[in-house]
């Protein structure tokens, strides 16, 4: 799973956000947070590492969560590159368009 | 260039774009409908198009090839899912041809008048990071510096 079907999920955002708010959090006060079961908070949290939203270190027996911004920027990334290509994709519909309607408009008179 | 009035919106999966178009609604919906037009405007710069076939109805396919400036041909085959003249366009792409990896990407495009001219709503809605950048090979590198659109918080904001 990559960054966005991790964050297609409204509890995943929720850790994400509650995550950046705090900067770093164990997955024990991520837990407490939610009515979820612990097990299935877990779940939540390896989605959201495998998928680079989220860093985890240990520290002894705790596992500490903190924002990857990595994964982060590629997301942003992606999509300016989609935007990009339909802002200049658009730019030329629009001459385009103003050239026919010109055209129609000089043809009728 | 032309003044762009391009706003995006950004959530979860989906990328929403709006922009008006100062020509009436039909015209508007006419350029999506036939090769003549499309051919016109859209390839990015440099890019030309070649159809294959297009069928502009209800589960009808347009198949096309678009030739880039560095000699290369990317195939692309759209089917169109839902056409409500002169109002809407939705439609998925379904394959380049060129894999047998399933394309889950899907788009819809809205029309509406406002006086003289049409507001265009086009919502993408796409899976994977693999579906994007194949979007994004289909048209080589995109140029432009990358400008970092604001920090997370902010941008968590934005895809509640």
């Amino acid at each position: 799973m990559n960054a966005f079907a991790a964050l297609a999920d409204d509890t995943r955002r929720d850790i994400v956000r509650l995550v950046v708010e705090n900067g770093e959090l164990t997955s024990t006060e991520i837990s407490q947070n939610f009515q979820m079961s612990p097990p299935a908070i877990s779940q939540h949290l390896k989605v959201l590492k495998d998928a680079n939203v989220l860093l985890m270190k240990k520290d002894a027996q705790k596992r500490i969560y903190s924002l990857n911004q990595t994964g982060l920027k590629e997301m942003e990334d992606w999509i300016l590159d989609v935007k990009n290509l339909w802002s200049k994709r658009f730019d030329k519909l629009d001459q385009y368009v103003m050239k026919l309607k010109k055209e129609r408009t000089n043809g009728r008179k | 260039m032309v003044g762009n009035n391009l706003e995006t919106i950004i959530e979860n999966n989906k990328v929403t774009y709006k922009r008006y178009f100062d020509v009436p609604v039909d015209l508007l919906f006419e350029v999506w409908s036939s090769n003549e037009h499309l051919a016109e405007w859209w390839g990015p710069d440099g890019f030309t198009l070649t159809t294959i076939s297009l069928n502009f109805s209800n589960g009808g396919i347009w198949d096309f090839v678009m030739h880039g400036p560095d000699g290369h041909d990317y195939k692309n085959k759209i089917q169109f899912i839902d056409i409500q003249k002169p109002h809407l366009i939705s439609y998925k792409h379904i394959g380049d041809g060129e894999g047998d990896e399933d394309v889950d990407f899907q788009s819809k495009i809205i029309f509406e008048s406002v006086g003289d001219g049409t507001n265009l709503t086009m919502e993408q809605i796409f899976s994977s990071k693999a579906e994007l950048e194949r979007v994004n090979e289909k048209y080589g590198a995109i140029e432009g510096g990358k400008q970092h659109v604001g920090n997370l918080a902010k941008y968590l904001e934005r895809i509640k």
